[in-house]
């Protein structure tokens, strides 16, 4: 395919129809020719909890991201079977992570298949504690490791899937590491809300302070006091939520703003795609009287009709009418089934769904879902968003669960 | 939360530009431009000057995107903390190692120390943060003491050099400016030191006596060891006399010798419309040449240039004009939130960026007498 500019350049710009964007970003397509049918329905998705069981196609996307996890274990990101897009490192860890959240409900769901999801959240620990998930911060040149300072964008995953790990295992094998990296984020909540400019949560980059990476922090603390019985979430999450709400957001809509700056306690009052379709989902559990009508103001005002209105497409602005190409501006679509999942829009979720459908080719082959319009490394990325989005309980049910029910063999 | 609209008309005519400090408001081709750039100098930022765009030009582009924040907080005094952020961040920036070459043929590092210069001035002027005030003494300290080294030195030359033994108009004229607003920050006296001379040399080396117009250049022949005997006699004035020359010139001049200016612009439309109202896309996608200074081509600095040099000259047909013919042959589109100059190839991130400074730039009077003291603390009123 070629591109709209006389050249094809590797940075170009071009929102044409015709791009191709293999790996990088949620793909640009919003024509179709037909509507693309589901694999499994709204309703019965909706309905795994009750029905103890998941649906043929969120089994199938396990089964597809069970193959990825072990390939990459086996092979490296590089592998063969199913490598990782290496122009997309950065964003690697996102997709992991999130599909591994998504393990806390598909043990909920299938409590039966314990072990099995055992073993792959310790596999997705394993992974995420990996050179290439967190180098580019000290390429970059911030910090000689990724941890210590900052960088919540990464350390604020790595934090939840231990979380994950220990939540569903019980097992303490990452325990020391687990505790080490609490004490970092707990000492640095509370050095930055007394710092010269002080804001409660912690920064990605220098002065960049993202409401959506910091939502992982939050949860994550909650986590952490479901295993130790501590109240983490009480003391530093819902102060930061506190922070975002009165800093880093829309108070008329509780839409999120893009980012803030501490230096110059400076919110950007710009409402993006992709910072929303994540950080709502997250922080829904912190005000959900205005959260809930945040999320049906941003699918209204971000949500892209396509397929003669069968299917959804989240834009990056909301003046806008295109799918955005940018790398960052394009994945808001990626967080969409498990944000319309999290505020129970069966409606939205078929959306979106018949979107990644049509657009990836989605089918199920031998119990195991193939990508079969796209490359190899896109079916690696993208499927852990839409595994998430298959499986995806709302936070208040999973953080009310009884997890230690659950660890011994039983169910709640 | 504002609704969304999807009319997205480009601002062509010179009143829609110049209603921007009535109304208050930016037009949504602008609009969408800034924020296009803006996340390009932000992710630069926090990429530590991880750019995909070449490096100098990267720097280039985002002191050009700087330039025009005091005007962009002026015409809208609720983005003042917006913009003393983006001042703060795009000195920084500018400041990277990582978006500096040295291997590089324009990379210039006097061009980048005064650039830091300006923009860390630009920002005190915005902003009542103490934070940047070390850097911008030392920067002063800096940019002060080359001139006066350069005086001191046999080539007897008390200005700024754009590189070594090579004096400009327009880099002196910027760090002039920026000299202006240390001296009314800081109680300094840096003019009174240096204005008179700067712009005496500016005027007896760099003006053509008969046109009005700037020369290119003044060179010396320095060959940068200290102590070397030069010959007086063998330095020169280079006396071509081009857009890309005399628009930054003239658009920086403006603030200090208004007569000079006017006389220069003047001379400037006689000679350079027929040529500016002419370039061609392609001569604009050109990256082959480049400039000290800029990092345009000299067709594209000249363009731009004269854009900018003509909303300081207040010449709202000529601005007309000149956008006119810009915003056709660069072929913009909005789309994703932002313009793209589809017809610009690459080269379109720092066309961009001097592009938005010449449309929203108010002027260096006003900008430097602006009551910044009274708007310190404004912040948005408006979520987009």
């Amino acid at each position: 395919m070629s591109c709209c500019c006389k050249e094809k350049t590797q940075d170009c710009n071009c929102a044409g129809q015709e791009i191709e964007v293999l790996g990088k970003t949620a793909r640009a397509d919003i024509q179709f020719d037909q509507i693309a049918e589901l694999l499994s329905t709204g309703k019965e998705t909706f309905a795994m909890y009750e029905n103890h069981k998941l649906t043929e196609s969120a089994l199938a996307m396990w089964n597809l991201h069970k193959e990825v996890i072990d390939a990459t274990l086996d092979g490296g990101w590089d592998n063969q079977r199913h490598p990782w897009c290496r122009e997309m490192q950065d964003f690697w860890r996102y997709g992991l992570a999130f599909c591994d959240y998504g393990m806390l409900s598909m043990a909920m769901i299938d409590p039966s298949m314990k072990d099995e999801i055992c073993e792959y959240a310790r596999k997705t620990v394993l992974l995420m504690k990996d050179t290439p998930i967190w180098d580019e911060w000290v390429r970059f040149g911030f910090n000689d490791n990724p941890i210590t300072k900052d960088n919540i964008m990464y350390k604020g995953h790595l934090h939840f899937t231990y979380g994950v790990y220990e939540l569903l295992s019980g097992s303490r094998e990452f325990e020391e590491e687990y505790q080490f990296l609490t004490d970092i984020m707990v000492r640095e909540y509370e050095a930055n809300s007394i710092c010269e400019t002080p804001y409660w949560g912690i920064q990605c980059e220098l002065d960049q302070y993202f409401p959506q990476c910091n939502s992982v922090g939050m949860l994550g603390m909650k986590v952490y006091d479901l295993i130790h019985g501590t109240d983490l979430n009480e003391r530093y999450s819902k102060k930061i939520y506190e922070f975002i709400y009165d800093r880093v957001s829309d108070k008329e809509t509780g839409l999120l703003f893009a980012k803030y700056h501490p230096s110059h306690d400076q919110g950007e009052p710009y409402i993006t795609g992709f910072c929303n379709a994540w950080g709502l989902n997250l922080l829904h559990p912190y005000y959900p009287q205005l959260l809930e009508g945040a999320y049906r103001t941003f699918i209204r005002y971000f949500g892209k009709e396509l397929m003669d209105g069968q299917a959804l497409y989240i834009k990056e602005y909301a003046n806008f009418d295109e799918a955005s190409t940018g790398r960052e501006e394009s994945m808001g679509v990626f967080y969409s089934m498990a944000l319309a999942k999290e505020y129970q829009d069966v409606e939205s979720w078929e959306k979106f769904a018949r979107y990644f459908i049509g657009v990836y080719g989605i089918e199920i082959e031998e119990g195991i879902a193939r990508f079969k319009k796209a490359e190899p490394v896109d079916e690696t990325f993208v499927h852990n968003y839409i595994l998430f989005g298959q499986v995806h309980q709302p936070w208040e049910k999973i953080f009310s669960y009884d997890w230690q029910a659950f660890r011994e063999g039983g169910r709640d | 939360m504002e609704k969304p609209n999807f009319d997205h008309p480009l601002s062509v005519t010179a009143e829609e530009i110049w209603q921007m400090e009535e109304t208050r408001e930016f037009p949504i081709d602008i609009e969408s431009h800034y924020k296009g750039l803006l996340n390009m100098m932000d992710v630069l930022y926090y990429r530590n000057g991880n750019s995909f765009y070449p490096e100098i030009k990267t720097r280039h582009a985002a002191y050009f995107l700087a330039l025009a924040m005091p005007s962009f907080a002026i015409i809208d005094p609720c983005r003042t903390r917006e913009m003393k952020y983006n001042l703060h961040v795009a000195s920084l920036v500018i400041e990277s190692d990582n978006l500096s070459k040295q291997l590089a043929v324009y990379d210039a590092p006097s061009i980048r120390r005064l650039e830091v210069f300006v923009i860390l001035a630009l920002y005190k002027l915005v902003s009542e943060k103490t934070i940047n005030d070390e850097r911008f003494h030392a920067y002063a300290e800096e940019v002060y003491g080359r001139i006066v080294e350069n005086g001191r030195s046999a080539q007897n030359v008390f200005a700024y050099d754009t590189i070594e033994g090579t004096y400009e108009a327009y880099p002196n004229l910027a760090a002039l400016l920026a000299f202006r607003i240390h001296d009314r920050c800081f109680g300094t006296d840096y003019c009174g030191c240096i204005e008179d001379t700067l712009l005496t040399f500016i005027r007896e080396k760099l003006l053509d006596e008969e046109t009005g117009l700037f020369l290119e250049f003044y060179k010396t022949g320095s060959l940068g060891i200290k102590g070397e005997h030069l010959s007086r006699s063998a330095s020169w004035s280079g006396r071509e006399q081009t857009a890309a020359c005399n628009a930054l010139a003239i658009a920086f001049m403006n603030y200090f010798d208004e007569a000079a200016s006017e006389r220069a612009w003047k001379a400037f439309k006689e000679k350079f419309t027929d040529q500016q109202l002419h370039v061609t896309a392609e001569e604009l996608q050109d990256a082959e040449t480049s400039s000290y200074v800029s990092q345009l081509t000299p067709i594209a600095q000249g363009l731009y240039g004269s854009l900018l040099a003509a909303k300081e000259m207040g010449d709202r047909d000529y601005f007309e004009k000149l956008q006119r013919h810009i915003l056709t042959v660069a072929e913009p589109d909005q789309r994703e939130g932002k313009i793209f100059f589809d017809a610009l190839g690459n080269e379109q991130k720092l066309h961009g960026d001097f592009l938005t400074v010449a449309r929203v730039h108010v002027g260096w009077k006003k900008i430097l007498e602006h009551n910044w003291e009274d708007y310190y603390d404004f912040d948005y009123d408006k979520v987009r």
